[in-house]
C-alpha cells in the first residue's frame, strides 16, 4: 500500500538520496561505482527495512482489527472511506466492501452532513485544526444501514499515509453513556420535582400556621378585653364601696369588701400575667428599642415598691454606677422585670434590706437584686424560672402571687437580649442578676419578639 | 361654669361606675355607647371633657378619636382615652388619633377623678 512495497531500483539515486551514510554515494555526496559486496549489503539493508515495514504494517493491522472501537481512514479533503476494521462495519451494519470507496456522509444523518458541507476550504481547516491540537473528539450521530441512528463518540487525529495526510476516525458507541445520563437527568428532575412539592407542602404547612398565629393573636385580644371587662366594674365598684362613695359601710362589710378587691386585683395580675406569657409564647410581644436612663428605671421602680418595703420595716437602697448612663432597650419591659424581681425580693424578706445596684460589666449593664430573705433551697433553684412554680412548691398560701412572675422576666430578658441568673441558698438571702446588652442593640430589636 | 362631660363607653357597669363617679364629683354625664352615637352627641351638644373608651364595637377608639377632633365645637376640649393595660402600644396611638391623655383601666375609684379632671381647664370644672 506504500512506496517501499516497490522494489527499489538497484543503486538507483532515489536509494542514495535517502542518506548520505547509503552505499552509491561518497561522504561529500558524488556518486561512485560500487562494488557487487556493497550492493549485496544494500540490497539485504532494504530487504530488512521492508522486513521491518511489513512488521509493523501487520502489527498495526493488528491493532486495528482488534479495536473494540470502530476506526475510520478517510480522505480529508474527499470524505472517502479509505479503510474501516470490521467492528466499524458491525457498528453501523455494513460490509466493508459497502463502506470503503463511498463518502463518510454516508453515515450521517441529513443534519450532520450540513454540517461538514464546510467545502474544500472548511476541510482544509478542519486539518489544520487536527495538526495543531493532534486529537479532537466529537460527539455525533450515525445511521446504521437498516437507518436506524446511535449516539457516537469520536476522536480523529491525523496519520500520515502515502505520504499524504488521512484521518484516523475512532468511534464509540455512546448509546449506554447516553442512556445513563438521561437516567441521571431524570432522576434529578425527579429530585427537583421532589423539592417543589415539598416546598409547596412546607408552604401550605406555613401558611396554616401562620393562619393560626393569627387566630391566636385574635383570640389573645379577644379574651383580654372580655375577661378584663367584667373585672373592671368588679374591681371599680368594689373601691366605689369601700370609699363610702355608695353609703356607709359596717366594719364587717369594709372588711369583706376588701376580700373582695383584694382578689379580684389577684384575679386581674393573672390574667395580664398569662395573657403576657400567651402572647410571648406565641411570638406577639412586640418588644422596642431606646435609649433611656436605667436609674430612672430603677428609682421608679423602687418609688413604687417604697410603701410595701415600709410596712415590713425592710429598707430599700440603691447603688446604681452613675457612669452607666443610658441603655439602649425596651424601658417598660425592663421596668416590669425590675418591678417583678423586687416586689419579689420584698415579699420574700421579713427581716433586713433589698438592694438594687446596677454596673457595667464587660459587654453587659447588669442590675442585681439583693435581697436578705428567705433565701431558695439548691432543689428549687432549676424550676425558679417555670411557670407557676411557686403553686407547687407549697409556698403558695404564704405568699401571694400569679406564680408566672419570674417565667415572664426571664422571657422577657431574653426578647431584649439579655438575661436572667440567680444565686441563693437557704437563710442567706438571694440576687438576682437581670443582664442588658451594653453597647448598641441591633436596631431590629424592635419587630416581632421571636 | 358647665361641667358637661360625654362619656363614651359600650359596657353598661362600668358606665354606671364612670357615672356614678363623675356625678357625684358635680359632672353632666352625656352617655353614647358607640362611636357614630359619640359623633352624633358631640355635634349637638357643649362639652368641657369627653371619656372615650377604646375598645369598642364597630368602629374602634383611635377612629373616634380622630373624627372627634374634626368637629370645631371640640376644639381644645381634651379627650381622655380610658385604655386597660392589654393594649401596650395603644397609648402612643391614642396620642396620636387625637386624645389629649390616658386613664389606665381597671378604674381606681380613689384616682380616677383627679387623672381625668386634671387634664380639664380650672375654670370649666364643675
Amino acid at each position: 500500500m506504500t512506496e517501499p512495497s516497490t522494489p527499489p531500483p538497484e543503486g538507483s539515486a532515489k536509494v542514495a538520496a535517502r542518506g548520505t551514510a547509503s552505499p552509491g554515494l561518497t561522504e561529500t555526496g558524488q556518486l561512485r561505482i560500487l562494488t557487487a559486496r556493497e550492493i549485496e549489503a544494500a540490497r539485504s539493508e532494504t530487504a530488512r527495512t521492508q522486513e521491518a515495514l511489513k512488521e509493523s504494517e501487520a502489527r498495526f493491522r493488528t491493532l486495528f482489527e482488534s479495536s473494540p472501537d470502530g476506526i475510520f481512514i478517510t480522505d480529508p479533503e474527499t470524505l472517502e472511506i479509505l479503510d474501516c476494521n470490521t467492528q466499524a462495519c458491525e457498528m453501523n451494519g455494513y460490509s466493508r466492501e459497502e463502506l470503503v470507496g463511498r463518502s463518510i456522509n454516508v453515515l450521517h444523518p441529513e443534519e450532520v452532513r450540513a454540517q461538514t458541507k464546510g467545502g474544500p476550504e472548511g476541510r482544509a481547516r478542519f486539518v489544520e485544526q487536527l495538526r495543531q491540537r493532534g486529537v479532537i473528539t466529537i460527539e455525533s450521530v450515525h445511521v446504521r444501514k437498516d437507518g436506524t441512528a446511535f449516539p457516537m463518540e469520536t476522536s480523529m487525529c491525523l496519520l500520515e499515509l502515502g505520504g499524504r495526510d488521512v484521518v484516523m476516525g475512532i468511534d464509540r458507541d455512546i448509546s449506554e453513556r447516553r442512556r445513563a445520563e438521561e437516567e441521571l437527568a431524570r432522576h434529578r428532575e425527579h429530585l427537583e420535582e421532589l423539592v417543589a412539592s415539598r416546598t409547596a407542602e412546607l408552604a401550605v404547612e406555613r401558611d396554616r400556621a401562620e393562619a393560626a398565629d393569627r387566630l391566636k393573636s385574635a383570640f389573645l385580644a379577644t379574651m383580654s378585653h372580655e375577661l378584663r371587662t367584667p373585672l373592671n366594674s368588679i374591681i371599680g365598684f368594689t373601691g366605689v364601696l369601700l370609699k363610702g362613695l355608695g353609703g356607709p359601710l359596717t366594719e364587717e362589710q369594709s372588711r369583706q369588701l376588701g376580700m373582695v378587691k383584694s382578689s379580684a386585683q389577684h384575679l386581674l395580675a393573672l390574667i395580664n400575667d398569662v395573657l403576657d406569657l400567651s402572647k410571648i409564647e406565641a411570638g406577639q410581644l412586640r418588644v422596642s428599642s431606646a435609649p433611656f436612663a436605667l436609674t430612672e428605671a430603677v428609682e421608679g421602680c423602687l418609688r413604687a415598691l417604697a410603701p410595701a418595703a415600709e410596712r415590713k420595716g425592710l429598707s430599700l437602697v440603691a447603688e446604681v454606677d452613675p457612669a452607666i448612663g443610658t441603655v439602649r432597650s425596651d424601658r417598660r419591659r425592663v421596668e416590669q422585670v425590675l418591678l417583678n424581681l423586687v416586689s419579689n425580693a420584698v415579699k420574700f424578706t421579713e427581716t433586713g434590706s433589698v438592694t438594687v445596684s446596677a454596673v457595667r460589666e464587660g459587654p453587659w449593664v447588669v442590675t442585681r437584686v439583693r435581697d436578705t430573705g428567705i433565701g431558695i433551697s439548691a432543689e428549687d433553684l432549676p424550676n425558679l424560672f417555670r411557670p407557676f412554680q411557686q403553686l407547687e412548691s407549697g409556698l403558695t398560701r404564704r405568699f401571694e402571687g400569679t406564680g408566672l412572675g419570674l417565667s415572664i422576666c426571664r422571657r422577657l430578658a431574653e426578647m431584649l437580649q439579655g438575661e436572667i441568673t440567680v444565686e441563693s441558698a437557704p437563710g442567706a438571702g438571694s440576687t438576682f442578676s437581670f443582664r442588658l446588652p451594653a453597647g448598641e442593640a441591633p436596631a431590629d430589636i424592635g419587630t416581632e419578639g421571636r | 361654669m358647665s361641667g358637661n362631660v360625654l362619656v363614651v363607653e359600650d359596657n353598661e357597669q362600668n358606665l354606671y361606675l364612670v357615672r356614678f363617679l363623675l356625678e357625684g364629683a358635680g359632672w353632666h354625664v352625656v352617655a353614647a355607647p358607640d362611636g357614630p352615637r359619640a359623633l352624633e352627641e358631640a355635634r349637638s351638644g357643649r362639652f368641657e371633657l369627653v371619656l372615650l373608651d377604646i375598645q369598642l364595637p364597630g368602629m374602634d377608639g383611635h377612629a373616634v378619636a380622630r373624627e372627634l377632633r374634626r368637629i370645631p365645637a371640640l376644639d381644645g376640649v381634651p379627650i381622655v382615652a380610658v385604655t386597660s393595660y392589654a393594649m401596650l402600644g395603644d397609648r402612643e396611638r391614642c396620642l396620636e388619633a387625637g386624645c389629649t391623655g390616658y386613664v389606665e383601666k381597671p378604674i381606681n375609684p380613689d384616682t380616677f377623678l383627679d387623672e381625668v379632671v386634671s387634664y380639664v381647664r380650672p375654670e370649666v370644672r364643675p
